[in-house]
């Protein structure tokens, strides 16, 4: 068996800290986000790595004026693998206001 | 979205609104008691109906997270709001007696640092947001609000007996609790999770100003059970109901995030 490659350590890294500050925020939350983009965008949220446009827009339609602050949180969340390009892409797009 | 739009969104939301403050003015022009009968039955279904949402909602969120215990310590605050009510229809309704002051209040007054919690909790995701000229510009509404209260309703007559303390506490708990409801409506001013925001904000708007209210008519003792203004009170169970309402509504998941594990 061989070892993942950086896409996808990359890509479940990100996943998994987009997953746990919209848990931070609640379970319903999370769910909301998961169910609107497998039905808008037919994506799960494993994908949004590569289509972060996905997770901005309905953090946007949902949030409102608090938008910031909950990508703020993601942000805090993969700030430890902010070296990483793609992370950076991923951070800068989910983020944009 | 227009304001014709939104209006025509909620239209049987505002209907119900007009329709409790018509029914409230009817009442009043029947008599006094049919007045003070259908005030107390519409303080307990109101707070009935809150408190089965309230706990949908909390039971939905499931406890956990920022979101789930805010909406925890909603249901705690509407079940203590709700005993509130019921302990002061049955004195006035079983026993014929005044319930002011009276066991009621103790549960009213608990409810206030409960639903504190959820005003807490619920701003806790986005306390990034909240500015320190949000916090000074609340802080001063609210302090300028009591301030003004009892300024107004002072009477160097009155008796500051225990149930002017009583009585005192309300407007008290109100203006700490408008800081983090103020706090929300300046941040929420767009976005889908906002009509909640929106309604609870407004609906404790209403309290505060029937709070205030009722101190000022307690102290020259003009107050009776089904005043016109106690549809305030009505109207802010009506608000927090249509907000928790619409929010459940928004939230309603189909099995679809359960894929999303696999």
């Amino acid at each position: 068996m061989s070892l993942p490659d950086d896409y996808t350590i990359t890509k479940v890294l990100v996943f998994l800290s987009v997953e746990k500050a919209l848990r931070e925020i609640s379970d319903t939350v999370f769910e909301k986000v998961t169910e609107i983009l497998k039905e808008k965008y037919n994506s799960y949220l494993y994908d949004c790595y590569d289509h972060p446009e996905y997770l901005n827009q309905i953090l946007k339609d949902f949030f409102g004026d608090c938008f910031g602050a909950i990508t703020d949180t993601i942000k805090k969340y993969l700030a430890e693998y902010s070296n990483r390009k793609q992370v950076n892409h991923f951070i800068k797009v989910v983020c944009n206001k | 979205m227009t304001t014709v739009t939104i209006l025509h969104e909620h239209r049987f939301f505002l209907f119900t609104l007009i329709g409790i403050g018509f029914a409230f003015l009817i009442f009043n022009f029947i008599d006094e008691q049919t007045a003070l009968l259908f005030t107390d039955l519409m303080f307990v279904f109101s707070a009935a109906s809150l408190v089965v949402l309230s706990i949908i909602i909390a039971t939905k969120n499931r406890f956990q997270g920022f979101h789930g215990k805010a909406w925890t310590f909603f249901a705690a605050a509407m079940i203590f709001w709700f005993m509130g009510e019921v302990i002061w229809t049955i004195y006035q309704q079983v026993y014929k007696i005044d319930p002011w002051p009276s066991e009621a209040d103790f549960f009213w007054l608990v409810g206030y640092p409960i639903f504190f919690g959820f005003l807490i909790y619920y701003q806790m995701p986005i306390k990034k947001a909240i500015s320190k000229k949000m916090v000074i510009i609340s802080t001063l509404i609210a302090v300028s609000a009591l301030a003004s209260l009892l300024f107004i309703s002072y009477d160097e007559n009155l008796q500051l007996d225990f149930e002017y303390a009583i009585g005192l506490s309300y407007p008290v708990f109100d203006s700490i609790m408008l800081i983090p409801a103020l706090i929300g409506v300046f941040l929420f001013f767009r976005g889908k999770v906002n009509f909640m925001w929106t309604m609870v904000s407004l609906g404790f708007l209403c309290f505060v100003i029937a709070d205030y209210w009722f101190l000022l008519v307690q102290v020259n003792e003009s107050y009776y059970v089904g005043h016109p203004y106690d549809m305030l009170y009505t109207w802010a169970y009506a608000l927090f109901g249509f907000g928790v309402y619409n929010h459940l509504k928004i939230f309603q998941t189909k099995a679809i995030s359960k894929l999303d594990h696999n």
